[in-house]
């Protein structure tokens, strides 16, 4: 198979499309913003395409690299913004259904369990080595993901406690990138195994693969940090401002 | 051969700055404890003080000095973030509150603090972003390889550079401490300025750990590194070092709030 043939996982296409349909049907009573349905579109699409594409060709077939970039935007960048996308009524409602229950000293360890969990070489070979497997792998990240960014985006923590909620997952998660980007040998056999692509021996693809997951984290991670971080100053900022008066 | 390199060293330049600064730090603390305020001068800030002060001489006199100059940048490394970073942090942490203003004796702060042109240097050096840019600037300056290479091969540069360090770190960890309770900066603030500093760090981080090519000529190797894997460690190290230090000093300060809020929620 060419490696810009496309591969698809049709399972996620259809998981898309019900989302999709699930938030046209919920805008009906509470009509979002445009750029809430931006952020929701594009969360979708993050999931969608690399997925169903030749990215997936390329990640299953050819280069860790690719499949680690695959799960960075499936589970780094895609559950934030499909939740950014929710109005502050949709989320009511899945708190209502019972997400308000998710609390962030659970869904940190969820989030860590299910991003090492599953890049542990036993289960990565596999997942890798069945093909079907792989659906698993990716509905585990993009889940952690979606729990991990729940109690931020839900509004349920207050500027510090996201603060040091973001620190530990940043702190937690980066070590796997780091082992990736120092490895001297390949974690996952089934990529020494395969056609190379670009001329990357398995052992820089997945150096290359560790850098750009840290990379990724550290953008994803900053960037919520300095949010969090402006509203701490707007806190700051209101007694002083109040004493003025 | 490289071990022998991995040597004790105590040049005056060293020891004669550190001997003063504790000489300073035990006459202000005596002074201060001679007052009946031994709550603001307990042993636990004598402990910090001289924690900081051993930190700094960790970097300066230990075989970190000898092996971190020529054989491995990872180690030049760890010497820069303790004597600019926690050394320093561990330094003005210890003198918080009427201790820092104890540090000279009267006779010497007297003069200082009416001289209208020292007070204006000051003020300004300490202005957030005056202080941030001057930390950000010799962060950046002192890693450019040439001027990194040279400063290695002219001693009297490489003290400079050491001086440079300190300096930057008094400057920003003196806001971030706020010895003085001037309260240059909110607790937000405080926090954006450590999260700056990070994420300048981290950029510095990034270029040496995602590099794949030795960017420091000087470094071929040693003790089983090979100069890369050195060059992606010193990266590592610098990460390291402010996760901890910055992340605990984030802790600290965002630990009240937590606190308030959980007994909010109680």
């Amino acid at each position: 198979m060419s490696a810009t043939s496309f591969t698809f996982e049709p399972a996620f296409l259809a998981l898309v499309v019900l989302a999709a349909g699930a938030y046209v049907r919920a805008a009906r009573d509470d009509r979002p913003a445009g750029w809430r349905v931006a952020l929701f579109v594009l969360g979708l699409f993050l999931v969608a395409a690399p997925l169903n594409s030749p990215m997936e060709t390329i990640a299953s077939k050819r280069l860790l690299l690719i499949h680690l970039l695959q799960n960075a935007l499936i589970a780094d960048i895609a559950p934030p913004l499909v939740l950014l996308g929710l109005t502050p009524a949709m989320r009511t409602r899945l708190d209502a259904l019972g997400l308000l229950r998710l609390r962030a000293r659970y869904a940190l360890p969820a989030w860590l369990l299910a991003w090492y969990g599953t890049h542990l070489a036993g289960f990565y070979d596999w997942a890798l080595r069945t093909g079907w497997a792989l659906n698993i792998e990716h509905v585990l990240l993009i889940l952690g993901g979606l729990l991990f960014w729940w109690p931020l985006v839900s509004g349920h923590l207050s500027p510090p406690p996201a603060l040091a909620y973001l620190g530990a997952g940043f702190v937690a998660s980066s070590f796997l990138g780091l082992a990736f980007i120092f490895a001297s040998r390949p974690f996952y056999s089934f990529y020494e195994h395969v056609p190379r692509l670009w001329g990357l021996s398995p052992v820089r693809d997945q150096n290359l693969g560790g850098i750009v997951m840290n990379g990724e984290q550290t953008l994803v991670f900053l960037l919520a940090i300095g949010f969090y971080i402006s509203l701490l100053l707007r806190e700051d900022a209101t007694p002083t401002t109040l004493q003025e008066r | 051969m490289v071990v022998a390199h991995a040597a004790w060293s105590a040049p005056p330049s060293v020891l004669a700055p550190a001997a003063i600064a504790a000489l300073l730090f035990l006459q202000g603390w005596l002074r201060l404890r001679s007052r009946g305020r031994t709550d603001l001068a307990d042993g636990r800030r004598a402990a910090l003080f001289f924690t900081g002060l051993l930190v700094v001489l960790a970097g300066l006199i230990t075989p970190i000095h000898s092996i971190g100059e020529r054989h491995l940048l990872w180690v030049h490394m760890l010497q820069h973030v303790l004597i600019g970073d926690l050394g320093i942090a561990l330094v003005v942490a210890s003198v918080r509150g009427p201790l820092h203003v104890f540090l000279l004796p009267p006779r010497i702060i007297g003069p200082i603090a009416r001289d209208r042109d020292v007070r204006a240097i000051v003020s300004f050096m300490l202005r957030p972003k005056v202080a941030f840019a001057l930390w950000a600037t010799n962060l950046a300056v002192w890693h450019v390889p040439h001027l990194y290479i040279t400063a290695i091969l002219h001693p009297w540069l490489h003290d400079f550079e050491h001086v440079c360090w300190m300096l930057a770190g008094l400057l920003v960890w003196t806001l971030l401490v706020d010895p003085g309770s001037h309260r240059r900066l909110t607790d937000g603030g405080r926090i954006a300025l450590a999260a700056a500093m990070f994420a300048c760090g981290q950029v510095l981080s990034d270029v040496l750990v995602f590099s794949f090519h030795p960017l420091y000529p000087l470094y071929r190797g040693a003790y089983g590194f090979s100069a890369l894997s050195d060059q992606k460690l010193a990266g590592i190290v610098m990460m390291a070092e402010q996760l901890v230090v910055l992340g605990t000093f984030a802790f600290l300060v965002l630990r009240p709030r937590l606190h308030r809020q959980r007994l909010a929620h109680a």
